[in-house]
């Protein structure tokens, strides 16, 4: 089978790498980048120049657009000549943390979009998203000067603010963030969105169907609060609870479903596998007096998801639907 | 010994990740990929960072948990990043792990700021639970069988001919372990591109395909299944839109088609067997259940957003409306209560699920005065489910009727919130949110009005300080259904009248917030944030009536002349939550307040529970160049979690009642050390040699003296329970060392 994928593998690969080096001709244009204010700079800025003209993508960009003006240090930083002189943070437009550059994150913001605001669909609502309005500049992500690399932030970025979601990501149950199978970047858009927590969908649900797909129905019989939000029951991040649920079984599902019959009977130890107890009286998983409880299905194991598999929807007509049973 | 793989990739950071990281093959950072000088060929500068790496597992047991998203098997992992471009034109190739259950291939490239594109196939594991076993033939497949039967032993040749499935199969009687893991495959293929030739028109696409296959647990009547999984997700999107400085709009349009290779899942119903049915499947072993699948669906959705800026006082005005269509089909089957009676009776075989999905966001953002920023703004959510009803009518006409109740729901919000800059670095932010909701659909709460508050300050005076405190509150109050027409004389449906689902109940919640980092000294840098939030659920008295949650965390880093690096961490989470509820039998009120009776097996009687949950982990990571080519890292990394769940009855009970608290609810300690050292052979060649140790001990009373063999009687269990688990989910624990070698060349 592995062979198998591996043969698919490297076919798709040869195939796709010579279609891409056919459609690059490639046609030498003059290049747009002025050295000459770059050399002046260099002179105190050694290390920033440099790595910017090595692999940055700004540095790659510039050198070949086909307008009649001139790139370099001043596009992002504005006019020098001031600076030159008195050599002052206030005098350039520094895109370092608000209390060194003396500028604020929005202004700083406000240099990058001049251009980017009108080639990155991803920045459409910036203004209103919640890194903006919370004073997270571009900077405080992207590393301007360096390599391709260093200008696409990664989740170990996020994390240098959301230390609350770090910790959450080492937990028994976690999506695949830490192994690098899943980035916050693929559920939140950190340049803004409409929605909540800059949510890449109109909600927590429709969010979490793009991946969960089979849980999306429309099913016959539904689980209201499932159906409206899937943080009602799981956490986004980690938990120390299987399938990140906010709270273990039976006890999540007690916290609702406690009407009369097994769902308001208390599964204590006595109700775990291998009890050699007595057996109660009564019958059903419901407590007798002055006996003790045996092994209960509903407490054991996988607890109320052992009968009630179909928690996020059932399609089969009848009782057993309706509380997904079946 | 056991034998596992073991491959590295990317990342760096605190040691939290970065141990976890190692293990997911993130071994390398940036000297996998870190830019190299390019190498001209012709026309086209190239880099290349080709990466090999040899690597060895040891593991004491074979768990799922310790290969849950990756594959770690003893043997070679290759990776390479390749950049090359020619002129304004580049292209990326990515490739990560190559022929493994984990493998991922980027191609990606374009035109700068003309066009760019990007080709993707990764695939990703998604390993539950090893070592299952089941006596059931045809695990893989949605028709599970059996010749033998646990307990009754081999079954008679079918004579009934209703459903045919079962008649086919080996002959004769076969052993009932059969192994199997509880694993999925995911493969995503993907491509996309953007073209914005025609500025400031633009236009994108994309296409993906997800296959997921493979084997879930599924359980019903606690009789365990190995369910098949064969899912199919193809999405594309169309975008095209236009944006300027002060205007964008886009009109987006998105369609997803969902494929499950099959509706049901046949299996022989053991519960039924020796039931009050009066005969057994031995008689009648033809006869099946079924469970459901997720149901093959379509969805199609459009999206419009616009943005207008340059609007009076410094305003912007953002838009979006999407609206979704949700639709499957699904031909019904209808349930056989018991063996010897037929099916039961549904009004309509056929289920038409419709489930339309609308929303519409607005908002406008002010700067009115330099140091002021405000939002205002709105939302409208309707989420209508239109699916046909389908009445069950029981196994004759005259049977317990059953609709299915389709679940609407409607949501208006709305809010401002703003920050102002104080004199001396400060800042305070406030904010007010409303939102209604409308649930005609449901059976408990039909409306929920709530009320959000929050308020910040922050001040970052001092060049090596900053700090902030949040506090938040939240008002939230529904209006329950009277439940009158519940029978007052059914203790078991009056009791509901008394319930309120913790997702709906009024409740009032305060939260707190406090952060800060601060360099003490030079070289030294500290975090620091704690947070707490207690919600109490007022009016309940059936459910959960309080949660609350802690949370603190402490990171230190410092570095040393000569680039010697420490750091460090410690967090704690601490939940707990309490629930109320009431036992009722026959004859007892369902009232809590009506106190407690205890008469024979006649009871009703109030209880609670206490669960409690604190997690606190803590790491520390030292780096050190031991050479000018020679350096050693070595990182500890421990996360552990205690669980309990306490019980309470009321003391006029205790006597009678006497529940017994569990100690150990998801109890788990999970420890990571990497020892790693570098030698820098050459400016382009870098080897590696390390070591992992990597550790989860596992707790939980509900896996305690886990039996995996079937029920030992033929009839239901004193608690009218017939067991046939498969041991899914008992395999959590291992203990696993991992030694690697690896080299890394820049070309």
């Amino acid at each position: 089978m592995r062979k198998k994928q591996n043969g698919r593998m490297g076919w798709l690969g040869v195939l796709l790498v010579g279609a891409v080096w056919l459609l690059a001709p490639g046609v030498s244009v003059a290049s747009t980048f002025d050295t000459s204010e770059a050399n002046q700079c260099i002179e105190c800025h050694k290390d920033a120049v440099n790595n910017f003209q090595g692999a940055n993508v700004h540095f790659k960009a510039w050198q070949f657009r086909k307008d009649d003006s001139k790139y370099s240090c001043s596009t992002c930083h504005g006019p020098g000549e001031k600076h030159i002189k008195d050599k002052s943070v206030e005098s350039i437009i520094s895109f370092a943390p608000e209390k060194v550059s003396k500028r604020t994150s929005q202004e700083q913001a406000a240099q990058c979009l001049t251009c980017h605001s009108t080639q990155n669909k991803e920045l459409m609502f910036w203004k209103q998203g919640a890194h903006n309005r919370n004073d997270v500049s571009c900077a405080s992500c992207h590393t301007m000067h360096g390599g391709t690399e260093k200008m696409k932030p990664t989740s170990e970025t996020c994390f240098k603010c959301h230390k609350d979601v770090k910790s959450q990501l080492n937990k028994f149950s976690h999506h695949p963030i830490i192994e690098g199978k899943v980035s916050c970047n693929d559920c939140h858009n950190p340049h803004g969105t409409m929605s909540d927590k800059n949510l890449r969908a109109e909600n927590v649900n429709q969010l979490c169907y793009k991946c969960h797909t089979d849980k999306r129905g429309p099913f016959l019989y539904e689980h209201p609060p499932v159906a409206e939000n899937c943080m009602n029951c799981h956490r986004a991040h980690g938990s120390q609870h299987a399938k990140l649920l906010t709270v273990r079984m039976p006890s999540l599902c007690q916290s609702c479903h406690a009407d009369s019959g097994h769902p308001s009977t208390p599964f204590d130890l006595r109700t775990r596998m291998g009890n050699s107890q007595p057996a109660p009286v009564s019958t059903g998983g419901t407590p007798a007096v002055n006996s003790n409880f045996t092994t209960s299905a509903r407490f054991l194991g996988r607890s109320c998801v052992n009968c009630h598999n179909t928690i996020h929807g059932s399609n089969q007509p009848g009782h057993r639907g309706k509380v997904w049973y079946r | 010994m056991k034998m596992k793989t073991f491959k590295m990739k990317q990342g760096s950071g605190l040691i939290l990740t970065v141990g976890v990281a190692l293990l997911s093959g993130q071994a390398f950072g940036e000297d996998a990929v870190g830019a190299s000088e390019p190498f001209k060929l012709g026309n086209y500068e190239l880099s290349a960072v080709p990466e090999l790496q040899f690597q060895v597992v040891n593991g004491e047991k074979k768990s799922a948990k310790f290969n849950e998203y990756r594959d770690l098997t003893t043997g070679v992992a290759a990776s390479a990043n390749i950049h090359m471009n020619r002129d304004a034109y580049y292209t990326d190739l990515t490739i990560k792990d190559a022929g493994r259950k984990d493998q991922e291939y980027m191609l990606s490239g374009g035109k700068y700021e003309t066009f760019n594109y990007k080709l993707r196939v990764t695939e990703m594991p998604h390993n539950l639970s090893f070592g299952a076993q089941t006596f059931f033939q045809g695990v893989g497949t949605n028709n599970l069988y059996y010749y033998d039967h646990p307990y009754y032993g081999p079954v008679t040749t079918p004579t009934n001919s209703t459903t045919a499935k079962n008649t086919t199969g080996p002959a004769g009687a076969v052993g009932w372990k059969n192994n199997f893991d509880y694993s999925l495959d995911i493969f995503d293929y993907a491509a996309e591109g953007s073209l914005s030739l025609f500025a400031p028109f633009y236009g994108d696409f994309g296409v993906e395909k997800r296959t997921t296959k493979g084997i879930k647990p599924f359980a019903v009547g606690t009789i365990e299944l190995p369910m098949p999984v064969d899912f199919v997700n193809n999405t594309a999107f169309l975008e095209v839109g236009y944006r300027k400085e002060n205007l964008k709009l886009s009109a987006k349009y998105d369609f997803s088609q969902f494929k499950s290779a099959s509706d049901y899942l046949y299996y022989k119903d053991l519960a039924n067997v020796g039931g009050s049915g009066g005969t057994t499947d031995l008689t009648q072993p033809d006869k099946q259940s079924i469970v459901t699948i997720a149901p093959s669906s379509y969805m199609n959705k459009a999206t419009l957003s616009g943005v207008i800026g340059d609007l009076p006082f410094n305003s912007t005005l953002n838009m979006q409306t999407s609206y979704a269509v949700l639709t499957d089909k699904v031909e019904l089957v209808a349930q056989m209560p018991t063996k010897t009676l037929g099916s039961e009776i549904i009004s309509d075989p056929t289920f038409k699920g419709d489930v339309r999905y609308h929303k519409v966001d607005i908002s406008v953002t002010s700067r009115p005065i330099e140091k002021l920023n405000t939002r205002l703004y709105g939302s409208y959510l309707n989420n209508t489910n239109n699916s046909t009803r389908i009445t069950t009518l029981g196994i004759t006409s005259s049977g317990t009727h059953e609709t299915n109740a389709v679940f609407s729901y409607k949501k208006a919000g709305a809010g401002f919130d703003g920050n102002y800059r104080l004199p001396f670095d400060s800042k305070v932010a406030a904010g007010y949110h409303y939102t209604k909701s409308f649930r005609p659909d449901r059976t408990d709460a039909l409306q929920t009005n709530q009320n959000d508050v929050f308020v910040k300050l922050s001040n970052n005076t001092f060049d090596w300080l900053d700090a902030s405190l949040k506090g938040e509150l939240l008002y939230r109050r529904s209006q329950f259904k009277s439940f009158g027409n519940v029978s007052e004389t059914d203790p078991r449906t009056q009791v509901y009248k008394y319930v309120r689902p913790f997702d709906l109940a009024s409740k009032n919640m305060w939260k707190l917030t406090a952060e800060t980092n601060f360099i003490p000294i030079e070289g030294l840098g500290v975090d620091l944030s704690y947070g707490a939030s207690k919600s109490n659920y007022i009016e309940t008295q059936v459910g959960r009536v309080f949660d609350q949650i802690q949370e603190a965390y402490l990171a230190s880093n410092y570095q040393f002349k000569g680039g010697y690096n420490v750091s460090g961490f410690v967090d704690m989470e601490d939940t707990s939550f309490k629930n109320n509820s009431r036992y009722v039998s026959a004859g007892s009120s369902g009232n809590p307040s009506e106190g407690d009776k205890v008469s024979g097996n006649a009871q009703a009687f109030n209880w609670g529970e206490n669960d409690k949950t604190r997690s606190w982990g803590y790491g520390l990571t030292a780096d050190a160049p031991i050479t000018s080519k020679v350096s050693l890292g070595v990182s500890w990394l421990q996360d552990i979690t205690k669980g309990s769940r306490a019980f309470s009855v009321d003391p006029i009970v205790q006597t009678a009642i006497k529940l017994q608290d569990i100690g150990e609810v998801d109890n788990a300690k999970h420890s990571l050390l990497n020892v790693k050292a570098t030698y820098a052979a050459t400016s382009r060649l870098t080897a590696s040699i390390g070591f992992v140790f990597d550790q989860l001990k596992y707790e939980d009373d509900a896996y305690k003296n886990y039996e995996l063999k079937p029920q030992s009687t033929s009839s239901a269990n004193a608690n009218g329970v017939v067991q046939y688990l498969t041991g899914a989910y008992r395999d959590s624990a291992y203990s696993a060392q991992v030694y690697y070698i690896a080299a890394t060349y820049r070309l």
